[in-house]
């Protein structure tokens, strides 16, 4: 841990080198953050506001990007940092560092599209005419929660990855099944309604379901989240984290070779 | 006990590629391995067997040997980027290192972007880095070339620049392999006058080379590999002429 502490400045050089790299060929370049969640926003606003009229939501559009930010940004890590190992061979194969620093950068250079994106939620919570209360405090804890969560996926995907190419479709595969899965469209207190118990609390054990439903009830209702639910959402992060970080240690050492 | 303190210490050091199982596995080769398991043994190959060999400190050390002698599997472990199956390997100082065509760069970075991030991934600080990136620019004779993607560099230019931040990194133990022979010959000669400089600063310096003219002319020490194992290591001189004889010593 203190080897990463001394890597601070390679870990910035990281992230500057991953957005650099991802927009350097493209003319939008950054609008590009705001763009997808907006034509995402528009088609879930048209098929779950009119076609399919069963989500009746108040503020409904800021109620779809609780949703959708989160998940988001979930799934543009975890994309990003499963294969991140395997983009940065040639660095890995000639120098010596702790591979960690890998995974890592490439999550935390996705955080400006976090920020990004968490600036129109803003505007649309203004536009709404929604109040700006204390309880939006909970945010920097939520999204922290989920970042902590989605490094722990990150270091166990990536080292995988390296071993087992499949990884990445798996991967993939999952992320469509909890966009599915994850309250982004409707609210988690319908499947509370329509699942039964047993399966309503492994729904809610996806720290994303924990932390979009804890956002929706500081944001829309001015509460704090319920106890329970964010527990489980605190612990299911906390064994990611522990996971993930034996897992790399372990496997780390041989990743240069099977590159 | 020695005079003069090894600074790279190998010992009895052996690397196992495992050629069926070293590649990402798939998952119907998992499946086949699990059924085939009684009848078919792993193909083992050994990159590297039961090595052992120190460097002293400020002492220089040329690698001799065919291709698949082990030579770049051995640099690998000695920058720590893999590790040894069995033995140890002990390097105590900082290595400045440029394993073959341009080490550690990103394409779509430009020239300075790469320095920024090679330089830190060597472990040198944010303010050394701005105190010595005009120097490193002005030694790869990039010029304005310096702020282009290095995807556009010719392979002479990605050398240049390779080189002239392993040697701007301060370091203990520089280590080059082949690259030097890429450059033109008036950059050749600077990189040797710049190696000799950085030796006799006592750093210690390795260098891999086909050429024995290399090896004779910048090391005292060489070391002869063959299919992963020590043919010979002693005066470069004497290794250098047994190597180019092609006679292997009496054992």
């Amino acid at each position: 841990m203190e080897s990463i502490h001394k890597f601070k400045y390679t870990v910035w050089n990281l992230i500057l080198k991953d957005f650099k790299t991802q927009y350097r060929n493209m003319s939008l370049g950054v609008l590009w953050s705001v763009l997808n969640p907006l034509v995402m926003l528009g088609v879930l606003i048209i098929v779950f506001g009119y076609i399919n009229r069963n989500a009746p939501q108040e503020n409904f559009a800021v109620f779809l990007l609780l949703g959708m930010i989160p998940y988001n940004f979930f799934s543009l890590c975890v994309n990003s940092s499963t294969s991140s190992l395997i983009n940065n061979s040639q660095i890995i194969k000639k120098m010596s560092f702790p591979r960690l620093i890998i995974p890592l950068s490439t999550v935390l250079a996705q955080v400006i599209h976090l920020i990004i994106q968490l600036g129109l939620l803003f505007l649309f919570v203004i536009i709404s005419g929604i109040p700006i209360t204390l309880s939006f405090l909970w945010l920097p804890l939520i999204f922290m929660v989920e970042l902590l969560f989605i490094l722990g996926v990150a270091m166990i995907c990536s080292v995988l990855d390296v071993f087992f190419r499949d990884t990445k479709y798996i991967v993939q595969s999952i992320l469509t099944v909890l966009f599915w899965l994850t309250p982004i469209f409707y609210s988690a207190s319908r499947a509370h309604d329509n699942l039964p118990n047993l399966l309503y609390k492994l729904f809610m054990a996806n720290p994303l379901a924990g932390c979009i439903e804890a956002a929706r009830r500081a944001v829309l209702f001015n509460s704090p989240p319920e106890v329970d639910l964010f527990v489980i959402a605190c612990i299911v992060t906390l064994a990611s984290l522990i996971i993930g970080f034996i897992l790399f240690r372990k496997l780390e050492k041989n990743v240069a070779d099977y590159l | 006990m020695t005079l003069t303190e090894p600074i790279i210490r190998v010992d009895k050091v052996s690397k196992r590629f495992r050629l069926r199982l070293q590649r990402p596995f798939i998952l119907h080769e998992a499946l086949r391995r699990l059924l085939l398991r009684s009848t078919q043994k792993d193909e083992d190959f050994w990159a590297l067997k039961d090595l052992s060999f120190s460097v002293p400190k400020g002492g220089s050390l040329g690698i001799v040997g065919g291709n698949g002698a082990g030579k770049s599997t051995l640099l690998s472990l000695l920058i720590g980027a893999s590790h040894p199956t069995s033995g140890t390997i002990m390097v105590s100082g900082k290595v400045g290192a440029l394993l073959e065509l341009g080490a550690g760069f990103h394409p779509d970075l430009t020239g300075r972007e790469n320095i920024l991030l090679n330089a830190s991934l060597s472990g040198l600080s944010q303010s050394d880095i701005s105190r010595k990136m005009s120097d490193i620019i002005d030694f790869s004779e990039l010029g304005d070339f310096i702020d282009v993607p290095i995807r556009n560099y010719s392979s002479g230019m990605n050398v240049r620049l390779g080189f002239s931040v392993a040697i701007h990194v301060d370091p203990e133990i520089l280590i080059i392999d082949e690259a030097l022979s890429v450059g033109d010959a008036d950059f050749q000669k600077k990189s040797l006058d710049r190696i000799q400089q950085i030796k006799s600063n006592g750093a210690t310096f390795i260098v891999v080379s086909h050429s024995v003219g290399t090896v004779e002319s910048l090391c005292d020490q060489a070391l002869w590999l063959d299919h992963g194992k020590l043919i010979m290591h002693g005066e470069a001189s004497e290794v250098c002429a047994a190597y180019a004889s092609g006679s292997f010593p009496q054992a």
